[in-house]
């Protein structure tokens, strides 16, 4: 087990008290549980969380094929820094057959079946072998996000469960400060939520809360992932 | 040693693996190409290696086939990737061709390195001196890449894809200028070869601009024999420069003088200034260089007839 090496920021004491505990129970029960993470700034907590509380659980990675190169080198790094069990999900398939009629990627024409090929359906075998699906999604984020409950039945019927749901971004930045952790390397350069290279815009002083920057300009503002399934 | 090779059936490709092929330490030259520009001169003609040629084999795909580039790089040490879209100097492209191929197509085979951690030894990754885009001195290794043109900004984005490797290989990352010179699958887009042709058919040529615009130029024969010197191990892997020497349209013009005194040049808006890229040539693949007009003389003997 990872210890932090300062301790926790006093006011999130018990929020991380109860995760620590949500966490040991899942475990005590025996569930087969997994991990997503985006390697964002914001997926750093809880990948530092389950460093500490459940450092076996596998971290799953949807590898698109479409990321920054920043982000694919951050999650290296955090995998060594934290000795994280990181997996990267891929799409089955091919990017040969992911063009439309006339010849462009998906993306430049239909982000939707983009987002189903590359993160929707990489994670349906892994759903289909676990009982526990552990994300970092919080309600600040979006309105989809903040309808979602602490727990919740995503899709196929597995339990998700949202240790972070009722954090927002400054408590987030508490939380990074507080343990001295890594940012993805594209902070600095403005953006905020950072997803894949083709529909991620800089936004104008995005912070941790703001997901202007993914799908800009579409109507879009979930992969797919994370809706459906009654969660 | 097995090497593969993107794009090995193109211009610069066919010359590599004649290279290759007679190097004695090569056991097979895998040649990955999808053919796009239904070029098959590869193929076709004289042996390429003095009877070393059952050593090539070519798996006909795309870079972008997940599945099949992932199977092509069983057992392979090397890999030179050398699969593009590409402009010629002048003329801008569709911009998502470029990106799909020279950004995500890079992006699919270092995913596929990225996998194989450990097997493939060695990387010599084909970029271009068009990160540049223009200069006003000397661009040199260290000098910060501001593309100017979609190609140039797709070429720097496969670079970061092949970058964030360093440490699992042996990364040479090749900027290269614009290839001239003779080979049977040579381009006749290139600016050089084509201004041979024109003035070879029509002894007529057309500048673009004023023609005091430079670019970087390499021949294919001098590109092949460095980047095969990579490939071998013969040089430490790093961030490389291969061109000759930098040339303006104006100065090609009149080496082709020497070879056609009768050759006229006809201007189209050659008020509009074009950018000028200037690059320092890099002096660990430095050797003799002879004169273009020399060059273009024994470019000049593959045509058939006058």
């Amino acid at each position: 087990m990872l210890l932090p090496a300062t301790p926790d920021p006093k006011h999130l004491r018990p929020r991380i008290q109860r995760i620590q505990e949500e966490l040991f129970n899942y475990r005590e029960q025996g569930l087969r549980g997994f991990a997503t993470s985006s390697f964002q700034s914001n997926s750093v907590v809880l990948l530092h969380l389950i460093a500490r509380f459940w450092p076996t659980l596998p971290v799953w990675f949807l590898n698109t094929g479409f990321h920054f190169p920043e982000t694919l080198s951050f999650r290296r790094g955090l995998a060594v820094r934290f000795g994280l069990d990181i997996r990267d999900a891929r799409s089955p398939v091919s990017r040969a057959q992911q063009r439309d009629a006339s010849g462009r990627l998906l993306f430049t024409t239909d982000p939707d079946h983009c987002c189903h090929l590359n993160k929707v359906l990489p994670l349906d075998p892994v759903i289909a072998a676990a009982q526990l699906w552990i994300n970092g999604v919080r309600a600040s984020q979006s309105a989809e996000r903040a309808a979602m409950a602490r727990e919740g039945t995503g899709r196929g019927g597995i339990r998700r469960y949202h240790p972070l749901i009722d954090w927002t971004g400054a408590e987030v930045e508490h939380y990074l400060n507080g343990h001295d952790l890594p940012r993805h390397p594209l902070e600095e350069q403005g953006y905020g939520s950072v997803g894949c290279e083709p529909c991620t815009r800089r936004p104008a002083g995005g912070d941790l809360d703001d997901r202007s920057g993914r799908w800009s300009g579409q109507n879009k503002t979930e992969c797919g992932l994370h809706v459906g399934g009654g969660s | 040693m097995r090497v593969l090779i993107t794009g090995g059936a193109g211009y610069l490709g066919t010359e590599l693996v004649r290279a290759l092929a007679r190097a004695p330490e090569v056991d097979e030259v895998v040649v990955y190409d999808n053919l796009s520009r239904r070029n098959y001169n590869l193929m076709l003609g004289p042996p390429l290696s003095e009877g070393r040629d059952t050593r090539i084999r070519l798996v006909v795909a795309d870079v972008l086939d997940t599945r099949r580039l992932r199977a092509a790089l069983d057992g392979v040490d090397v890999v030179i990737h050398l699969a593009a879209r590409v402009t010629t100097p002048f003329a801008e492209g569709d911009f998502h061709a470029l990106e799909q191929v020279n950004h995500w197509g890079t992006a699919e085979l270092s995913y596929a390195l990225e996998e194989r951690r450990g097997s493939v030894r060695r990387l010599i990754h084909l970029s271009s001196t068009a990160v540049y885009g223009q200069s006003e001195g000397e661009a040199t290794l260290d000098t910060a890449p501001t593309p100017a043109t979609a190609y140039g900004i797709s070429k720097l984005r496969g670079e970061r894809m092949v970058e964030r490797l360093g440490s699992d290989l042996d990364l040479f990352l090749v900027r290269c200028g614009n290839i001239y010179g003779y080979s049977r699958s040579l381009r006749f887009d290139a600016v050089i070869n084509r201004f041979l042709l024109d003035a070879h058919l029509g002894r007529r040529i057309t500048v673009e601009g004023s023609g005091e615009q430079r670019r970087a130029f390499v021949h294919v024969d001098r590109a092949a024999a460095a980047i095969s010197r990579m490939a071998l191990g013969e040089l430490e892997p790093g961030r490389f420069h291969l061109l000759d020497r930098n040339l303006s349209v104006l100065e090609i013009r009149d080496a082709l003088l020497q070879l056609y005194p009768d050759l006229e040049s006809l201007y189209i808006a050659q008020d509009l200034p074009r950018r000028s890229l200037i690059v320092a040539p890099d002096p660990r693949l430095a050797g003799p260089l002879p004169p273009l007009a020399e060059e273009l003389a024994a470019f000049r003997t593959h045509f058939s007839f006058d």
